[in-house]
């Protein structure tokens, strides 16, 4: 399975290479490939946020400060230490937590991830219909971790949860959980073939 | 409140943890330090983010329609940052530079002619002028299946490269070509496109009558770095 490929809406898949080169050409301000960029990556991006923070207009607040990081940044990527996507995931996801995460105290998250989410058990007919064939992939690679493991990543990821609080949300010991998140992932990315 | 222990084995165990963020403030600096001198940790982070990307692709969901206008509006209001760049190690002698060389493990195949560098204009007569020159000097470097020759002409004041079985650059890199000056110090001379394999053409930029050597290194794709970022993976001495 390509694992470095993305789809953008269309379901077009975009070449690694070519957001490298769209990131470097964003480094020496080249605002078309930016807007290439983010044409391209968007859905992912603001996906992945809307999952983490939940609030529409937090989740627009995060996606704008993630574009305007990658666009400031740009120059520091480094196709040698991981690809183009990675690089701006791990942004993306970076300040999404970070933005839970400080507006716990506000918001009464905990619960509402308890109702909504803890017994969703990855259902594949449920709600995605715009969904990409990379998601199709992705529930079933999630589908061959143990459901513990899964529930871990699931609540580490999406959740935006602390290992420790995730070990707290699950009743387990606090090294337990760290474990099955690390265990979860190395399964996910043998899975996929995943490579630096 | 914090089991782990800064030299112990337990920091190793955050690996994936840290990956998804999922530490807090005080374990991601600790993790971070870490990660600085553990190689094995910073290669499974990197793998683990790979992995973790790719389980974003289960979130999608269409960004609002205004969000676009106003994340590029605003990026047109900001300089990206430049670079870190390293300090170029000037005056530093050819001849260690040289040594730094070799290692490459250039294998095989592909045929692509590239045209040079020089804005787009197929140049292959620049090339041709300099590879047929009555002065030229050929410098062959050999690995396997690959040769990479510069070829000089000093009444020219032109080099190009050819080579024959170059294999592809890693994915987002490209060959960047170096002529080295009288005191040492190398010189952009431009980068091989990326994906460039099997038989390439190219024209160096510069003034190839000056200098005393030429090297390749390994730069990341559409860049033009000051220096190199790393030893030269070939070097052709012109004295020789």
């Amino acid at each position: 399975m390509s694992v470095h490929a993305v789809d953008d809406s269309s379901g077009r898949p975009v070449a690694p290479d070519r957001l490298g080169g769209l990131i470097t050409a964003c480094s020496r301000g080249d605002d078309r490939s930016f807007a290439e960029l983010y044409d391209v990556t968007a859905p992912r991006v603001f996906g992945l946020v809307l999952r983490v923070v939940r609030d529409h207009a937090q989740a627009e607040e995060v996606t704008q400060e993630v574009y305007l990081a990658v666009w400031r940044t740009a120059a520091s990527f480094d196709p040698a230490k991981g690809s183009a996507l990675s690089w701006l995931m791990t942004i993306a996801h970076r300040r999404a937590v970070d933005r839970v995460r400080s507006a716990q105290a506000q918001t009464d998250r905990d619960t509402a991830y308890g109702l909504r989410d803890r017994d969703r058990d990855y259902d594949v007919t449920a709600e995605d219909a715009h969904r990409s064939m990379d998601a199709e992939r992705v529930r079933k690679a999630l589908a061959t971790l143990t459901p513990s493991q899964a529930e871990a990543i699931e609540l580490a990821y999406f959740g935006g949860y602390t290992h420790r609080e995730v070990a707290a949300l699950l009743k387990l010991p606090v090294g337990t959980a760290k474990t099955r998140i690390r265990d979860g992932l190395i399964r996910l990315r043998d899975a996929w073939g995943v490579e630096r | 409140m914090n089991l782990l222990n800064r030299n112990g084995n337990d920091v190793h165990s955050l690996v994936g943890a840290y990956a998804v963020d999922a530490v807090d403030a005080d374990e991601r600096r600790m993790f971070e330090e870490h990660l600085r001198e553990c190689e094995s940790c910073a290669h499974e982070v990197a793998e683990l983010q790979q992995t973790a990307a790719i389980l974003a692709a289960d979130a999608e969901t269409a960004p609002p329609a205004g969000l676009r206008e106003s994340v590029l509006r605003e990026a047109r209001a900001v300089r990206p940052n430049p670079p870190v760049v390293t300090p170029l190690r000037r005056r530093r002698p050819i001849g260690g530079w040289l040594l730094a060389a070799a290692a490459a493990l250039l294998l095989v195949i592909g045929g692509i002619a590239w045209h040079p560098w020089t804005s787009g204009t197929p140049t292959v007569s620049a090339a041709q002028r300099i590879l047929s020159a009555s002065d030229a000097e050929r410098y062959a470097h050999r690995d396997g299946s690959t040769v990479v020759t510069v070829v000089r002409s000093p009444q020219l004041k032109q080099a190009a490269v050819t080579t024959t079985g170059l294999k592809a650059a890693p994915s987002g890199m490209a060959y960047t070509m170096w002529l080295i000056d009288a005191s040492g110090k190398p010189v952009d001379a431009g980068q091989l496109p990326p994906g460039a394999s099997g038989a390439v053409t190219y024209v160096l930029r510069g003034d190839a009558a000056s200098a005393t050597a030429a090297a390749v290194t390994m730069e990341p794709a559409g860049t033009n770095p000051a220096a190199p970022s790393s030893k030269s993976i070939m070097a052709m001495d012109f004295s020789s």
